[in-house]
């Protein structure tokens, strides 16, 4: 018999209390990484946001970061010193994203510039042309590799453009 | 393992929309785009190396503190399972809440409740080897929000679940029955299916209960993902 899935509701905006414990060592410079501000619909910065970010560590594995973003809105992940060896396998990171605001979590992914996957890639292939640009980092001038990457929920008047996000499932 | 699971679209009215419009914070920031539908890759199928650190399978809130925090001592146990109903062993759960009070202790948290000292409102467990867990803790009160004029979250609990991968992370509330509260918030209603979502309200379960100590609710998780044959893969 198949049981339901059991609903999904916000992580509100108090998570730290039950979450924070399990966050990832920040980034220490000259450490490899990705930073960049999530943005709401009026272009406002997004405080209380948790990213979780999962890498490919061997085939069937992944390792797993947590982080949150602070009172302007920033975030940032360590990359770690396999990085390289990392995004070989994996070529991108995928990221969930859960906030006050949000009833279920967001799933997106940020892929380097250097390292593009090919025009047939399963996940690469549906994103929209036009949309795929929302999910490049751009290289940051640096003596170690560090990377921006904005999430913006929504479009803004500004011009930004609302990041490419995904549903996932293995069954139609 | 994990490759041969089959992870189903959820129904719709199951799970609550992104944009819900009586749930204010919704307006701005759920994206307005449709999602892009994905297969699962290896990246959403891969299990999870969690940092776990130690975690029982029991978790004790009131012994947080160097007092026993004020408020209804309450037990809130459970099993977390698969869609077919197979006990997932070694699942991180972490719980956070308000205090009886109904004032979490955060430095964003305004409401003029009292912060209770001996109560920091956070716990985490690893289902055992049946897929149990078990929290004691304090029923939390009630408390305001700025959603709307006179708006109040009913008690909850919330609850965060590590599955096997990816697609069966759950980040969730857990209510308490009879509670007038419910069907005036946004969030909870956010969910169409009426079964679905008083799934969410955990009954009251004389079982769990322990005589002259607390009462106990049953709160039973169900994280996506069901075993398939081959034949029946897409």
């Amino acid at each position: 018999m198949r049981m339901p899935v059991t609903a999904a509701q916000t992580v509100g905006p108090f998570f730290s209390i039950g979450l924070n414990g399990r966050l990832a060592p920040p980034p220490r410079p000259p450490q490899p990484l990705m930073t960049g501000c999530i943005r709401d619909g009026d272009g406002a910065p997004v405080r209380d946001a948790v990213l979780e970010v999962w890498t490919l560590a061997n085939p069937h594995a992944v390792h797993f970061q947590r982080t949150a973003t602070n009172d302007g809105g920033v975030f940032a992940w360590a990359l770690g010193e396999d990085s390289t060896a990392l995004l070989e396998l994996t070529g991108c990171w995928t990221v969930l994203l859960f906030l006050r605001g949000l009833l279920r979590p967001l799933l997106t992914r940020v892929y380097l510039p250097s390292h593009l996957p090919p025009a047939h890639d399963l996940v690469w292939s549906r994103i929209p042309l036009a949309r795929r640009a929302t999910l490049i980092a751009q290289e940051i001038p640096s003596a170690v590799p560090a990377y921006r990457w904005d999430i913006h929920l929504q479009s803004t008047l500004d011009g930004s453009a609302e990041t490419a996000f995904f549903d996932c499932a293995s069954a139609e | 393992m994990n490759a041969q699971r089959i992870f189903d679209r959820a129904r719709a009215d199951t799970q609550p929309p992104l944009c819900y419009p009586p749930y204010t914070s919704t307006a701005k920031r759920a994206p307005l785009e449709p999602l892009i539908p994905i297969p699962p890759t290896a990246l959403e199928l891969g299990s999870p190396l969690v940092p776990l650190h130690t975690c029982p399978a029991l978790c004790d809130l009131t012994q947080a503190g160097r007092a026993p925090p004020l408020g209804e001592r309450i037990i809130v146990s459970g099993h977390v399972t698969d869609e077919d109903g197979k006990p997932l062993v070694g699942v991180l759960i972490e719980l956070w809440q308000a205090n009886a009070a109904g004032r979490y202790k955060h430095l964003h948290d305004t409401h003029d409740a009292p912060i209770d000292p001996h109560f920091e409102g956070s716990g985490a467990v690893v289902t055992d080897a049946d897929g149990a867990y078990r929290f004691i803790t304090i029923k939390p009160g009630a408390y305001p929000w700025r959603n709307h004029p006179n708006a109040w979250r009913p008690a909850h609990l919330h609850f965060s679940v590590f599955g096997a991968c990816l697609l069966t992370r759950l980040v969730t509330q857990m209510y308490f029955p009879g509670d007038p509260l419910l069907a005036h918030d946004p969030i909870f209603m956010s969910i169409a299916n009426r079964a679905a979502r008083e799934r969410l309200v955990a009954p009251l379960d004389w079982s769990l209960t322990v005589p002259e100590f607390g009462l106990g609710y049953r709160f039973d998780i169900v994280l996506g993902g069901r075993s398939g044959t081959p034949g029946e893969q897409a």
